[in-house]
């Protein structure tokens, strides 16, 4: 009987085989990565580390798409996660002195813990929707207070510095990334290997469930489907997702302060998926360049200007391209690489 | 006659005082064919929705191949072989046919064998053609219906029940429906139909359900007669 | 008198074509009946009268106006009614609400529900404060023709209105519609599946395939088993 239930369980990954539009895909993201790779032949020192931000911090983006964008929850606290990465990250290596792998799988582990918690309780009872996304603001608000209460251990307000770099040992020789290509490297590979591994996931039978429970939760369960649980493996995974993002960040950046678990990064998080195009992974990801590019910009001008413009960018958006940035490209390029293929007239 | 799969005793449901379902026993035996038939309001869904999980009764029990089932979670019945369809066509809208009938596969965990039962399931009911291509919103609604059924049907289901099937098909696909089910071995069906066409062609076991409880079960073409059934449904035939 | 015309209308659900050069006429107080297999366009059609659905051609005048490309309330207030398949009425809202929703069509200060329709379906006045969705499938479907009628149409769209209906009630439809044609002297352009109340009602057929009608005839055309097999099999 085991037997038989692993073999479900795998055809779950079991992918259908590539379409055109995929294979448009892989070119367009390979051409992408590759023109990243080579980037610090040009970039400076400091651009250099700016992209290096976006592209953990679209790690971000992703594990927030990879649940809103597929099973329709939305988390409006979602940096709780990311926060909760960072600073189990920050403590353990900083004055745990725990080597970088440990810390980092405790930074997930402790991320996978809260959702699956918290998770439980709310999944299970049937929360969904815009319940769903107030409570999970809660806990970005509760883990912000948390921080600034325990100043003593967290830092406070001004959080803590001098984080040590990722060291890993390997094949017996260690190596630290503390310099501005490897650390380029480290955040280009690992978001490479989150989008491709979301991608991969999602293109087999697994997103076609996902995608079913977003659609008809009802009809899903009549079907069979255990719903919830699959909803609480789904936002288990995105915390985690998120949880790597942070402590990669502060692992990067080598500080950590209570704005990243609060619910102004919250948000954001929220501008990028929405404005990059929900449920196409490549979108939520290319909307957190553009918005952190132009909030730079702006706050070098002036602070005060840049929750304005980005009220009025958003609102743009929604009006201009109500389903993010990824399907105005889409009806722009008309629909002979992203359809299914030629639409036939609906009688038989 | 082969044994009792189904079985409810003494099913009570009301809903602020209405009574919905009022004392209902019912046996169902496996590879039977049984049709409910009942005015509007009669109570025939609610019965429907008390067999799959969907409500719990305030009183009675429901046994499935020996098993009680009250209380158990919705997704496990149709594990066990109970399939439903609903009276409204319910499928997934932003997904291709095929696409729906692969779920459907999944739920009842046969993914990994079943790949050319989704073709065959396409045949008959007539969506090979748009199977990729369409989405099931823009379906027909007849054609929804077909696609709902080929939903439950993949599953293999040892119960299947079908609420109202015939609704929005031509006199064609009624027939090819009946006939359909007609064929169909190993399993236990219950429909719920206003359609007396489809009735009469399925001549079954027909329970008639009326204020929430059941009023007549016998061969269809006795009920068809009897004067009480023509007075509160049937109408001058 | 020619109520309604419809000429050379092309409709499409985004690139797929749908309707493909619809042509018919339909006189006061005729009413008319639109067959054909699932999927031929039948409810789009509807849909296209009522204006939810554009079409990319074509015209659509109502005793002498262009109704073409107007949006759906404008449509209303001229006087056509739809009652979609599967009822439609607001579940949330009592019987009451529903026939004052209804009234909004009419033309004129003061909007009132017209008597009649308690004549017409009894059973909605014992049930006024009743929430819609509490109503059985046959009670809903009083309810969605009541509240149509309600507007005081000249144009009635019915789609499917006995799908899900018991026998001897759709019998009693039968009856009903071209009662409430004769004394209201509304048109009605009727979908139906059952041939049954479809014969009995009209006075002409359409029959739809692929977008288009292809064959007009009298009710007593279709007791003929083969043209029934011709137009309707699958």
């Amino acid at each position: 009987m085991t037997g038989n239930k692993l073999r479900n369980l795998l055809a779950l990954f079991r992918q259908r085989p590539l379409q055109a539009r995929d294979k448009l895909f892989l070119v367009v993201i390979g051409g992408l990565f590759l023109l990243l790779a080579v980037y610090p032949l040009w970039g400076d020192s400091y651009s250099l580390s700016v992209m290096r931000d976006v592209l953990i911090m679209s790690i971000f983006a992703l594990s927030l798409d990879f649940l809103w964008g597929q099973t329709g929850l939305l988390s409006f606290g979602h940096s709780a996660f990311f926060g909760i990465g960072a600073y189990v990250m920050a403590l353990l290596t900083l004055k745990a002195g725990l080597g970088s792998l440990t810390a980092l799988v405790c930074a997930m582990a402790a991320s996978a813990s809260v959702a699956l918690l918290t998770g439980y309780f709310l999944i299970y009872a049937g929360v969904r929707r815009e319940y769903f996304a107030i409570v999970t603001l809660a806990l970005a608000l509760v883990g912000q207070q948390i921080l600034l209460s325990f100043a003593n251990v967290t830092g406070g307000d001004a959080g803590l510095i001098d984080i040590p770099f990722l060291k890993f040992g390997l094949f017996g020789a260690e190596y630290t990334f503390d310099d501005n290509l490897s650390l380029h490297f480290l955040a280009l590979v690992s978001a490479a290997v989150v989008l491709l591994t979301l991608w991969l996931v999602l293109r087999g039978y697994y997103g076609s469930i996902l995608k079913a429970i977003l659609n008809n939760e009802q009809r899903a369960l009549a079907l069979g489907h255990n719903t919830s649980a699959h909803l609480l493996i789904a936002f288990t995974v995105s915390a985690i997702l998120a949880g790597l993002a942070g402590a990669l960040f502060t692992s990067t950046q080598g500080i950590v302060t209570p704005e990243l678990i609060g619910p102004i990064l919250a948000t954001e998080v929220i501008v990028w998926v929405a404005v990059g195009g929900r449920g196409t992974l490549v979108g939520p990801m290319v909307g957190c360049f553009l918005v952190i590019r132009m909030r730079q910009e702006i706050s070098s001008i002036s602070t005060t200007l840049w929750p304005l413009v980005l009220g009025v960018f958003f609102v743009l958006v929604v009006f201009v391209a109500p389903g993010g940035l990824a399907t105005l490209v889409r009806s722009l390029t008309g629909s002979r690489f992203f359809s299914a293929g030629k639409k036939e007239r609906p009688w038989t | 006659m082969s044994q009792v799969l189904l079985s409810a005793k003494g099913l009570k449901m009301s809903f602020g005082g209405v009574k919905a379902v009022n004392h209902v026993d019912l046996d169902l035996a496996g590879d039977e064919l049984l049709c409910i038939i009942g005015p509007n309001g009669a109570g025939k869904t609610t019965l429907l929705n008390l067999f799959t999980g969907i409500l719990r009764p305030q009183a009675g029990a429901i046994s499935f191949a020996g098993r009680a089932m009250v209380g158990r979670p919705l997704y496990e019945y149709a594990r066990r072989g109970i399939i439903r369809k609903f009276q409204v066509p319910s499928v997934f809208s932003e997904m291709s046919i095929k696409q729906n009938l692969e779920v459907a596969l999944l739920g009842v965990g046969a993914g990994g064998a079943e790949a050319g039962a989704v073709d065959e399931i396409l045949e008959l009911i007539g969506l090979r053609s748009q199977a990729d291509q369409t989405m099931a919103d823009e379906l027909a609604h007849g054609q929804k219906q077909w696609l709902e059924i080929g939903m439950a049907l993949i599953c293999r289901p040892k119960v299947l029940l079908l609420d109202e099937p015939a609704s929005g098909m031509t006199k064609e696909e009624t027939r090819k429906l009946a006939e359909m089910l007609l064929d169909l071995d190993h399993l236990s069906t219950i429909v719920i139909e206003h359609d007396m066409a489809f009735v009469r062609t399925l001549n079954s076991r027909t329970v008639v359900m009326h204020n929430g409880e059941i009023i007549r079960d016998d061969q269809f073409s006795v009920i068809e007669q009897d004067p009480l059934v023509g007075d509160i449904y049937l109408g001058r035939q | 008198m020619t109520i309604i015309e419809i000429t050379d209308i092309f409709a499409s659900y985004g690139p797929v074509p749908v309707l493909v050069g619809v042509d018919f006429s339909l006189a006061q107080g005729e009413i008319l009946a639109l067959l054909g297999r699932n999927g031929v366009g039948k409810t789009t059609l509807l849909r296209v009268l009522i204006g939810l659905i554009k079409p990319t051609r074509g015209r659509i005048s109502m005793a002498g106006q262009d109704l073409t490309g107007l949006p759906s309330h404008r449509i209303a207030k001229m006087g056509v009614a739809y009652v979609p398949q599967g009822r439609g009425i607001f579940p949330k809202l009592t019987v009451f609400e529903n026939l004052m929703v209804g009234t909004r069509a009419q033309t004129g200060k003061k909007r009132v529900i017209p008597e009649e329709i308690f004549t017409y379906f009894p059973i909605l006045k014992d049930r006024l404060d009743q929430p819609g969705g509490t109503l059985s499938g046959g009670e809903q479907q009083m309810l969605a023709l009541g509240r149509a009628l309600c507007g005081r149409p000249k144009l009635l769209l019915l789609d499917e209105p006995s799908e899900g209906i018991q026998p001897s009630i759709v019998q009693q439809l039968g009856v009903l519609i071209p009662e409430i044609v004769k004394t209201e002297g509304v048109s009605v352009l009727l979908v139906e599946q059952n041939l049954d109340l479809a014969l009995r009602a009209a006075q002409r057929c359409l029959v739809m395939e692929k977008g288009s009608i292809v064959h007009e005839g009298h009710p007593d055309d279709f007791n003929d088993d083969k043209v029934v097999k011709k137009y309707l099999a699958i």
